[in-house]
């Protein structure tokens, strides 16, 4: 598992490093291993780069059909 | 509890478990719309121990987060068209089901792990309860934190304070749906909106502002709606952009994105109930 895939499933649940997180991001970030690309990719809000570092590509996720079945 | 009664309870649980004689099991559960963190105690144990896990969630996060969990879990995505095909998305859904009734079929303990909650403006899960229990499988679902849970979280709104109405937006727009607009409405795969093929991933500027159009009849074209989409990541906040009505068509939309739209008029109240009622306005707590 890559350290920034294992960083993001403590961070959502783990209250007491997302709060350290909040107060010092990159600095916890750096200290969880995340390399500076990766911690300049989140700091910049751009997740679409950050997804395609890791080689992830676009997921459908509409599951609704329009018209009543029933 | 009487023994008369417990006894009786006994035996429509024994009558039940009879009608489940297949001993594949299905259960559906939602992984919440964040990342690990909004996933049910149970639903996570689900599937820890399942056979198989069939998933459809949407970034690489958490499907590497499922991945870690269960060693045999089978992504949905890729019953959706290929970018070069043309393809029904209810055969789509219907094939989804196929997988994975097939695996049910095998006596395995299946789980479903979808996004969001998997029964909320979401059909694959309810198609494949309904067709297990028809071949005799015991199924169940689990509820997940939905997009809507989320929302009304984010934007700080009780539903309740004025009520809220829900509804697909191509549905919105093709049947005789009348919101009120003394409550919030929410309007869903807005990104699609007017899309009747259930072919295509988008709709257009036209489509939109057509959508626009039906709306004014109840909201005034500057009145602020909001586009939402709920965070899926740690390091990301929702998106919560408001803009005017009319700028709707403009706008950039995702599969995430759900349209809300605030109460254009206050509540009032129905004077002949409180007739009817013997109250009177002042005396409503």
């Amino acid at each position: 598992m890559s350290k920034i895939q294992k960083f993001a499933e403590s961070l959502s649940v783990d209250a007491r490093l997302l709060e350290a997180y909040k107060a010092d991001p990159r600095g916890v970030m750096l200290a969880n291993g995340l390399t500076a690309q990766e911690a300049d990719l989140v700091m910049s809000g751009d997740l679409n780069a950050l997804k395609a570092l890791l080689g992830d590509s676009l997921m459908q996720a509409y599951i609704v059909i329009s018209a009543p079945t029933e | 509890m009487n023994s008369a009664m417990l006894q009786t309870q006994n035996t429509e649980i024994t009558s039940k478990s009879e009608q489940s004689k297949n001993v594949g099991r299905l259960v559906c559960v939602g992984t919440g719309m964040h990342l690990a963190g909004q996933i049910s105690t149970l639903s996570k144990s689900y599937i820890e121990i399942a056979d198989v896990v069939f998933s459809l969630v949407t970034d690489g996060f958490a499907a590497r987060w499922l991945d870690a969990i269960n060693a045999d879990v089978r992504s949905l995505q890729s019953f959706y068209a290929k970018p070069d095909e043309v393809k029904n998305r209810r055969d789509t859904y219907s094939e989804m089901v196929n997988a994975i009734l097939a695996e049910v079929r095998q006596g395995k303990l299946v789980v479903c792990a979808f996004y969001g909650h998997p029964g909320i403006f979401a059909c694959v899960a309810h198609m494949a309860i309904k067709q297990a229990r028809a071949e005799g499988f015991e199924s169940n679902m689990l509820p997940g934190v939905s997009a809507e849970a989320c929302l009304w979280a984010d934007l700080g709104i009780d539903p309740g304070n004025v009520g809220h109405q829900s509804f697909e937006a191509t549905q919105f727009l093709l049947y005789n749906h009348i919101p009120n607009n003394c409550t919030h409405l929410l309007l869903w795969q807005i990104a699609l909106a007017g899309e009747h093929t259930l072919t295509q991933f988008s709709t257009t500027t036209a489509k939109l502002e057509i959508l626009v159009e039906h709306l004014s009849q109840w909201y005034p074209l500057d009145h602020p709606v909001v586009i939402y989409e709920a965070a899926t990541l740690p390091f990301q906040q929702p998106r919560i952009d408001t803009i005017a009505l009319s700028d709707l068509p403009f706008a950039s939309l995702k599969a995430i994105s759900t349209l809300m739209i605030p109460p254009s008029k206050k509540l009032t109240l129905n004077q002949q109930m409180l007739a009817k009622l013997s109250i009177t306005a002042d005396s409503i707590g």
